[in-house]
């Protein structure tokens, strides 16, 4: 598939803001009672997670060919993973704000918590509602498994507790559970990156293009595309990248969203009382979402449509027959 | 319940780009508005169509062959696009199974096209909506036209008739019996959608004949070719006279 620049904009984007937030009321909830926070940092922590969340609605809207309708997205929400993503966006952001204003009109913390819980909850359906919104096309087999939702929440949350704790640090408390607490996220995506592409290698669609024409022809060959060489159906199912450039960039991402990150952090951990603590845990937060851009455009490149088959441009991943490669390895493939 | 669709025989097609033309000609001067382009005189005009035609070779050079294969909307019984359309602009009517989008609906995001197996859905990027063939539902109810012509456009400009128009849940419908008497079939049952139209396959006609066959020629077949000589001659005849 293409990689839609809004699209991977709103998700990375949107991701951080829901994590920073589910840091956030957690943190309140758990911390809370020992003062953990002065109100800069809830305020600052706030704003942040309602800036990323209203940068990725914001670009969103540069996807939609009528942006002034998008209103209309929340009505299907019974039947659309993509209205209920809207609706989930609406009640999370609404639920941040209220959030913040609660603590500063000093509203009873029974009452904040209770918000905060709603918070958390809207931003895990959120997540779940993106992530389904992909997972939902059965036949894009790279998307509609449970690592894609799994893998939204891993890294919303890793690049929220990251830029939480760039904002702490910025504001001056370098609290070390915090930045453990990140690197055992980045981890975590990390190992959930290399399964989810472990999974992609194993991802064999037994169909090629006599399938899609119904015609058992040995050579079929694509001559015409159909009135014009380029249009919607050749632009927007395919990327044009090639696999050396999507090998370098997927290097390039998993060092940038987790590896550089977590050398960061330990750097910090060795030199404890840094005076430059504020700008090396901006550059991790910022590398990671540098990382998590280029992630996710290979999330969408990567997605192989069932429509391409029309197209001869469809990748029949035929090596990688289970069957096939048992067999290759010397164990009998099943006979019936 | 009924369920319109179109019957493409790919034995018959001949890939004169007849009811892609014809298509875009009417849907664009029709009640649905324009089906815009981009660049239409220029180096890589592009546009938004209904129904393309696109060309396959098959076999291995000097034996190839060359199968033209028009696709449009199919029209899925359990069409996933609809189920995914978040703001209810994609639907499938119930009175005839047409899926149709209402382009004042449409946000634009896309997702439909997504969700098609076959891309059939095309982005309009001047209107900022989803376009998709109607299967003339501007033409098939219309009264002001005359009975025989409210059929898709694309059905009634095909020259070799490869196209068949009807509904495919009644048994008695031509469509229905093209489907039935020459092994119609759909396109990717593997995906789930269950398309609507279907396509009849492209035959190759053998006739197998013992030598004994060959070499006697049947009385009748001489009759007739006596009888087209003189014919032929006797025309020559009345010609060549003064």
């Amino acid at each position: 598939m293409r990689p839609e620049r809004s699209l991977i904009l709103l998700l990375v984007l949107a991701g951080v803001g829901q994590g920073i937030f589910v840091f956030l009321a957690v943190a309140d909830i758990a911390w809370g009672s020992y003062g953990w926070a002065r109100p800069e940092v809830i305020y600052w922590l706030g704003v942040s997670s309602l800036a990323f969340a209203f940068a990725g609605m914001a670009a969103s809207l540069f996807h939609l060919g009528n942006p002034m309708r998008g209103w209309k997205a929340i009505i299907r929400w019974q039947s659309s993973w993509l209205s209920r993503e809207a609706v989930s966006m609406g009640l999370f952001s609404g639920a941040a704000a209220l959030y913040l204003l609660l603590y500063f009109f000093s509203a009873p913390s029974g009452l904040r918590t209770l918000v905060g819980l709603a918070g958390i909850f809207a931003a895990f359906a959120l997540y779940i509602s993106s992530a389904m919104l992909y997972a939902r096309i059965s036949f894009v087999r790279e998307w509609s498994n449970k690592l894609t939702a799994i893998n939204f929440m891993a890294f919303g949350l890793a690049s929220g507790v990251a830029v939480s704790y760039a904002v702490l640090c910025l504001l001056g408390f370098n609290y070390t559970a915090v930045r453990e607490i990140a690197a055992v996220l980045a981890a975590v995506g990390l190992i959930l990156k290399a399964a989810s592409l472990a999974f992609n290698k194993t991802v064999y669609v037994p169909l090629d293009i006599k399938n899609a024409l119904v015609m058992n022809e040995p050579n079929i060959k694509l001559m015409s595309t159909g009135t014009s060489y380029e249009h919607y159906n050749t632009k927007e199912y395919s990327s044009g990248f090639t696999d050396a450039q999507v090998r370098s960039v997927l290097i390039l991402s998993l060092f940038a969203a987790f590896v550089l990150p977590l050398i960061i952090w330990a750097v910090m951990t060795q030199w404890p009382d840094t005076p430059a603590a504020g700008i090396l845990a901006s550059l991790a937060a910022l590398s990671m979402i540098a990382g998590l851009i280029a992630e996710r455009g290979l999330f969408f490149i990567q997605g192989n449509h069932l429509q391409n088959l029309y197209y001869a441009t469809f990748r029949s991943n035929s090596a990688s027959n289970p069957l096939l490669s048992k067999a290759k390895k010397g164990t009998p493939a099943p006979v019936k | 319940m009924s369920q319109l669709a179109l019957v493409i025989d790919l034995n018959k097609c001949v890939g004169c780009h007849a009811c892609a033309t014809n298509c875009k000609a009417w849907n664009t001067a029709g009640e649905f508005g324009p089906l815009t382009d981009t660049e239409p005189y220029g180096k890589q005009p592009e546009g938004v169509w209904f129904n393309r035609v696109q060309t396959y070779e098959i076999g291995k050079y000097p034996k190839t062959e060359v199968i033209n294969f028009p696709k449009s909307c199919m029209h899925c019984k359990n069409a996933p696009c609809v189920d995914v359309c978040p703001t209810g602009a994609s639907y499938k009517r119930e009175e005839d199974g047409i899926v149709l989008v209402n382009y004042d609906d449409c946000i634009g995001c896309k997702y439909c096209s997504w969700a098609c197996p076959y891309g059939c859905r095309e982005f309009d990027g001047h209107e900022g909506v989803m376009k998709k063939c109607t299967l003339c539902v501007d033409r098939i109810y219309n009264e002001d036209l005359p009975e025989e012509e409210r059929k898709p456009a694309c059905v009634l400009a095909c020259p070799t008739r490869a196209r068949t128009f009807g509904d495919i849940d009644d048994p008695e419908s031509e469509a229905s019996k093209a489907i039935r008497e020459k092994h119609g079939y759909r396109l990717l049952p593997e995906a789930g959608a269950g398309p609507s139209n279907h396509y009849l396959p492209q035959r190759k006609v053998k006739v197998e004949l013992d030598e004994d066959e060959i070499c006697v020629k049947p009385l009748a077949i001489l009759t007739i070719e006596k009888k087209i000589t003189s014919y032929r001659e006797q025309i020559f005849d009345d010609f060549m006279s003064p």
